[in-house]
């Protein structure tokens, strides 16, 4: 799987951060592609932060004490280097007190971002309660509100829909499942799951959605053989994976016997939780031969039937793990 | 549900340097749920699914479990049928196999309520959003919680996994970008008080690697009854695990939790400790429950849940002991 | 004639459905079909002031976002005075009525993007007083007349009666709100080209939804095509077309391109029907022998502030049993809500419940067998009118169950057996449904090949209408079953009614026999199939002579219930169902949906409960989580038997009765009084959950 996308990035970084004239404690270290400015309301906010600022362009660096007035560091190439910062208007740092990376943001503009990250921070550092480990509060302060401010410098920089510019695009993913054996290649957003994959993206409606939220079953698929909520399974997590649907039960005209089972006791009415009842039945026998009708019952129980099939349901069940 | 960066941790450390505000995915069946009605939000999704945490094995006697196993296997094993059939049969009661088959033992540990107004968001919440009220309170009420609420949540815990681990002392191994630790499972899961938003003990970037149940013969007895609305598929109304060793028809040992009744799975060690050195009797249960659903706090639609978990406790009890009914 | 009526067939579509090859609404491959989402209200009542759709609108593939201040004025009139149909809430104004009413749309390029874009619409409500508490509004309660009957019935001198009374019984019964909850979530597909419409709609009535729509959009009926060839599921909800059907097609209209929306199945609950709660009375009394002298069944039900349906629960006691002195009362509170509407046997589910439990009260208080106590007040002719029945085979619907169920003659004290640590109980109740027939057309067509095809614009929502029209037509025809296809789901086809009411079977068949008589007489000459397509049209209404009887199927229910004393959890572990209900038209397929109907008895008596949060005039049960519906380990055995022919020549001309509502009539009732018989303790409010036996 590889992550096709422009504008904005996020990682999470595992690089130690250099020792050298950091502060001691936690800090924020924002490279800069252009010199902010940094304002005396810019300075302000930070007064009351509680945590230092190296703010570093690539010719200059200013570290801004967290009570002291602002002195020059000079520029600092080998953090550039060590933090791969260089590639956005901003790449922000944040490392906790023992100087190990927590975050690490690229955003498209500087100081908007910086000045609301730490106007945010401030806000919650100053209202939390006393007796709160104040260090980590103040970097789990920091981190949330620089990730949310970034996030939104990037969503404020993509054009308007129906002006796609290749510059801001949403992050597709590409995945690839086998479904019912054939590979089948998606390029889709992270939210998508597999329901909606298969029934929009693939055309393939067998699997039906009846609650979105993993509480009836119609969705059921086999995902590498196991039973499944589909509508619960974000497909980025299934790339490589095996999906079976109703549609890939069949040989050509030859039915599974569960579908044939199905036909002859007319375990069916309006159909719709149907094939998710097929799949799982299928499933249910893969995992072990049932005691009894009752231990059928309840291993069926994750697929509702508001038709009220179930006496036929389970008497094609039995019928076909009797055959077996 | 809104847009957001996904990412697979190649390896725990990956996994727990992700920043704070990045959401572990496991199954999905209850974090996809929650996105899906926009009442989480992550901006990050960190799959942990690549990770090597799905062991189940027996280590000096405990059982050690991996947090990314399966509630399916774990309920399964035979092992776990073994030393804690409890730990099984609290699985096996929830959810649906298909659920079962994706949800891990951590997202378990960690899933969130059920409640009707935590999930609307139309209505007020202070888990959702802190300070902005409870809608709950003199709502619907039936399936909130009568014991461990405050005048900001009364949401119950919805697993009933959680109230088996309660009842067999499990730990559990969590490792964070401090290192490694174990607490009691009990410790995990916080009450809802001022906070209701702060729902776990855990520190930013840590990540439930293991659960662990401790050796002992006790477990080996331990039994779980769920009583709901319907008979399967359905959550708990009241539900119990307990486990009670006995000798020459005596209370050697016992320990019980009470799920669906609790905002966290309930545990009374002073209710424990009544049963020592007593007769195994319905009397001696009942006293015990008593004790145990002391201080409950009903609202309008859940008066009945404090006798319901009573006799729920009381039948679960019986049963771990095997007496006579 | 061939004999193939009644035969045992496996469901024509069985094969389309276990495929995975059905195609149901919202699967239909339209090019450039965009995903519409629906925005509703959090609040109850009051006016929009301002929806703020800027953040949705800049997500990336959102096309719009429709609401009442930039959707399009609709042409027509969405919501006719004389439309029939229910009204409707279409983005035309800035009135919010109910909790979860539809009040803006998002559209978007993927169902992603628009569910996100309907998440971020901020709606501003101005918010006015409501209620949703019956209590506050009895003051106001109404008389309604229930399907053109007056809404009180009075025979005899039922206060005379009940004041000689040797034994009197007065109860209050409780149904509580309910809500259909089809596996399938509504969903419809909008698809304009100039002044044309095609719609491809999760309906019963797909002349119902053409007609709605046709003027709202001031559009000749013609103008409008509705194909609906799926349902997954009804049971009645989809039986009018709902405020989504025309968001759908303005929103189509508006943007220029196809647009399909389905339901979340959180707005499954408010805007698209349920039943209403009712609050029933009986009173009653009896001779000592067991014969009723007086029978007085009252029934309050609600309904929204805007548009008015009954939910009439006490006619069941006009039909049900002989007594000179009897009275029924209806009446109605308006509050805000969304409107309820027919949902499984509407008024027969909710009433015989009441009924049935006061009949087996009084039964027991008399120590009369209930099944004798039934059978002393057997009504040989209409109780509320004397107007003789076209067919009843009560009787022997009574015999044939008691046989099967095992049901012993007996005075039974309640908590007397029990089995492995559970309190077994044992009851039974009284089915009935009225057999309802509305005019329908039909058309055969013999094809070169010896096939025929047969179709009528009804739908098939799970009930066998594919499978046994092409048995009665083959029937008719005299060719083989195999022969024969009927197709249906097409406003190009002939008209039929919606499948409501256990109506379509009835009504179609009749059809369609009158077109294959219609078509025998074209073929008379010929020796052979026709060189060319040979078709003709039949029509079948009801007759006057339908006017002059009683027109009811009948059966018998009986429920086995076990009952766990301590922790009050009930489970039906047997059901037997005897019905009569004129011919039947394929064994097979009636089972089914006989057991449907029971099923659903068992959901009503001990699972349903849609729970209105008072403070918010807001539904909180509202997912499959929250609002129970019968799983499998809920349903154990379930034994429909029925009468392959009960003859009737009066209530329509194929003799069939319609079953699919019968099965859900006096189920809930007879495991009620089994939990009676198991426990001592009578639950007049259902549904029987734990609590309510601790």
């Amino acid at each position: 799987m590889t992550a096709t996308n422009s504008g904005c990035t996020a990682g999470a970084g595992v690089l130690p951060s250099a020792p050298m004239d950091l502060p001691r404690g936690p800090c924020l270290l924002a490279f800069c592609a252009a010199p902010p400015r940094f304002e005396e309301a810019f300075r302000a906010e930070l007064r009351g932060l509680g945590a230092p600022l190296l703010a570093l362009t690539p010719s200059t660096g200013t570290l801004f004490g967290a009570d002291d007035e602002p002195r020059t560091v000079g520029p600092q190439p080998e953090l550039w280097r060590l933090h791969g910062a260089g590639g956005a208007a901003l790449t922000v740092v944040l490392l906790d007190e023992k100087h190990r990376v927590r975050l690490r943001r690229e955003a498209p503009e500087a100081e908007g971002t910086l000045l609301a990250a730490i106007r945010s921070a401030g806000r919650a550092v100053r209202s939390a309660p006393r007796g709160m480990g104040r260090r980590e509060l103040l970097v789990n302060s920091l981190a949330v509100a620089l990730g949310a401010a970034v996030l939104q410098a990037c969503a404020a920089s993509r054009p308007i829909a129906g002006q796609q510019e290749s510059g801001a695009a949403p992050v597709l993913l590409d995945v690839t499942l086998v479904v019912n054996g054939q590979r089948r290649a998606l390029r889709v957003e992270p939210r998508v799951v597999l329901l909606d994959a298969l029934r929009e993206n693939l055309g393939l409606t067998g699997a039906k959605k009846g609650c979105d939220m993993g509480q009836c079953g119609a969705c059921t698929v086999l995902v590498d053989g196991q039973r499944v909520n589909s509508c619960l399974k974000l497909v980025a997590q299934l790339d490589g994976a095996s999906v079976t649907t109703i549609e890939g039960l069949a040989r050509g005209d030859e039915l599974h016997p569960m579908q044939q089972a199905f036909i002859q006791r007319d375990a069916l009415q309006c159909g719709y939780c149907t094939p998710g009842q097929i799949l799982s039945a299928v499933a249910l026998l893969r995992e072990g031969k049932p005691g009894d009708d009752d231990e059928i019952r309840e291993r069926m129980s994750g697929n509702l039937c508001r038709c009220g099939a179930y006496p036929n349901i389970l008497a094609a069940i039995k019928d076909v793990a009797g055959s077996v | 549900m809104r847009l957001f960066t996904f990412q697979r941790a190649a390896n725990l450390e990956q996994a727990v340097s992700a920043p704070p505000q990045a959401a572990f995915l496991a199954g999905g069946t209850n974090l996809v749920d929650l996105m899906k009605i926009e009442v989480l939000n992550p901006a990050l999704v960190v799959d942990l699914s690549p990770l090597q945490l799905r062991q189940i094995e027996v280590r000096d006697g405990a059982l050690q479990i991996g947090a990314l196993a399966s509630n399916t296997a774990v309920a399964e094993h035979p092992e776990v049928r073994r030393r804690a059939p409890g730990l099984s049969e609290a699985l096996l009661s929830g959810a649906s196999p298909q659920l079962r088959n994706a949800a891990t033992v951590g997202g378990n540990l960690l899933q969130r309520t059920r409640c009707a107004y935590y999930r609307d968001l139309a209505t007020r919440c202070n888990k959702r959003e802190p300070g902005s009220g409870c809608d709950a309170l003199d709502g619907w009420t039936r399936m909130h919680a009568i014991l461990g609420t405050s005048d900001q949540c009364i949401a119950s815990h919805p697993s009933d996994m959680c109230v088996a681990l309660y009842a067999l002392d499990a730990t559990v191994r969590v490792r964070g970008p401090d290192g490694e630790r174990e607490l009691a499972v009990s410790d995990l899961h916080l009450l809802p008080g001022a906070h209701p938003e702060r729902e776990f003990s855990l520190r930013p970037g840590e990540l439930i690697t293991a659960v662990r149940i401790p050796p002992g013969d006790l477990s080996a007895r331990s039994r779980y009854v769920k009583v709901r609305d319907r008979q399967s598929y359905a959550f708990a109304l009241a539900s119990c695990a307990a486990a009670v060793q006995t000798e020459g028809g005596v209370i050697r040992l016992a320990r019980f939790a009470l799920g669906g009744v609790g905002t966290k799975p309930w545990r009374v060690p002073e209710a424990e400790r009544s049963l020592q050195g007593e007769r195994a009797t319905r009397e001696t249960f009942e006293r015990a429950a008593e004790i145990a659903l002391r201080g409950a706090k009903p609202r309008r639609d859940n008066t009945f849940k404090v006798e319901l978990a009573k006799r729920t406790a009381v039948r679960a009890l019986m049963l771990s002991a095997g007496a006579p009914s | 004639m061939s004999d193939e009526v009644g035969k045992p067939y496996p469901r024509a579509d069985a094969r389309a459905k276990v495929t995975g090859q059905a195609r149901y609404s919202y699967e239909w491959p339209v090019a450039g079909v965009a995903y519409g989402v629906l925005v509703t209200s959090g609040v109850a009542r009051g006016r929009i002031t301002a929806v703020d759709a800027g953040a949705a609108e800049r997500e990336p593939g959102v096309i719009a976002v429709l609401s009442p201040s930039t959707a399009m004025k609709l042409p027509g009139d969405p919501n006719p005075a004389d439309g029939g149909d229910r009204v409707v809430q279409v983005l035309q104004d800035d009135r919010v009525l109910y909790s979860n009413q539809p009040v803006a749309v998002a559209i978007a390029d993927t169902f992603e993007r628009a569910l996100h874009a309907a998440a971020l619409v901020r709606v501003r409500v101005e918010p006015a007083p409501f209620t949703v508490r019956i209590e506050d509004e009895l003051h106001a309660a109404f008389r309604y007349d229930p399907r053109g009957q007056p809404a009180d019935l009075l025979r005899g001198d039922v206060e005379a009666a009940l004041r000689r009374a040797e034994h009197k019984l007065e109860a209050e019964y409780e149904t509580p709100p309910e809500i259909h909850s089809p596996l399938e979530p509504h969903a419809t597909l909008a698809v304009w080209s100039g002044d044309r419409l095609t719609i491809y709609d999760a309906t019963q009535g797909i002349f119902g939804v053409r007609k709605k729509l046709a003027g709202a959009f001031a559009v000749p009926p013609g103008n409008v095509r509705v194909i609906t060839k799926f349902v997954g599921g009804g049971f009645g909800c989809k039986g009018s077309p709902w405020s989504h059907v025309l968001i759908a097609a303005l929103a189509a209209k508006q943007l220029g391109r196809p647009v399909k929306i389905a339901l979340t199945r959180p707005q499954m609950f408010g805007m698209v029907g349920g039943r209403s709660l009712t609050h029933q009375k009986i009173t009653a009394a009896a001779t000592s022998e067991g014969r009723l002298t007086a029978l007085r069944h009252e029934s309050t039900s609600t309904t929204s502030r805007f548009d008015d349906f009954l939910e009439p629960a006490a006619l069941v006691s006009r039909h049900q049993y002989k007594c000179d002195n009897l009275e029924t009362k209806h009446r109605l509170v308006r509050l805000d809500i969304g409107t309820p509407t027919y949902m499984r046997a509407p008024g027969e589910s909710s009433g015989s419940f009441a009924l049935e439990s006061a009949i087996d009260e009084l039964a027991h208080e008399l120590g009369v067998d209930p099944i004798d106590f039934r059978l002393n007040n057997y009504a040989d002719v209409d109780p509320a009118d004397g107007k003789p029945f076209s067919s009843k085979s009560l009787r022997r619907c009574y015999e044939l169950g008691a046989e099967r169920f095992g049901w012993q003659k007996r005075t039974r004290r309640p908590e007397l057996v029990a089995r492995a640590g559970k309190l077994v109980g044992t009851g039974m109740a009284t089915a009935s449904y009225p057999a309802n027939f509305t005019r329908a057309t039909a058309l055969a067509r013999m094809n070169p090949d010896g096939t025929v095809l047969v179709q009528s614009g009804a739908v098939d929502i799970g009930t066998g209408t594919y499978t046994v029209m092409a048995q009665v037509a083959a029937e008719a025809l005299g060719v083989p079953y195999q022969s024969v296809k009927f197709d249906l789901g097409d406003t190009e086809m002939p008209e039929a009614p919606r499948s409501g009411g256990s109506t379509t079977a009835a009504s179609v068949a009749s059809a369609v026999e009158a077109a294959c008589r219609a078509l025998r007489q074209k073929l008379s000459g010929l020796s052979g199939p026709p060189d060319a397509p040979i078709e003709a049209r039949g029509e079948a209404a009801p007759s006057e002579e339908r006017k002059k009887y009683a027109l009811h199927s009948f059966g018998a229910q009986f429920a086995e219930v076990e009952v766990d004393p301590e922790l009050g959890m009930v489970r039906v572990m047997r059901m037997v169902g005897a019905f009569a209900a004129g011919r039947i038209l394929n064994a097979r397929l009636a089972r089914s949906q006989f057991i449907g109907g029971m099923v659903w008895g068992i959901g009503m008596a001990l699972h349903e409960h849609a729970v209105y949060d008072q403070k918010l005039g807001r539904i909180m049960t509202r997912d499959l989580a929250d609002y129970h519906v019968p799983a499998h380990k809920d349903v154990v055995a379930i034994d429909p038997i029925f009468i392959a022919v009960e003859k009737d020549e009066v209530v329509d001309p194929a003799g069939v009765k319609g079953i699919g509502e019968i099965g859900i009539t006096g189920a809930a009732a007879a495991i009620a009084n089994a939990v009676f018989n198991a426990t001592g303790k009578r639950v007049r409010s259902l549904p029987i959950t734990p609590d309510k036996l601790l």
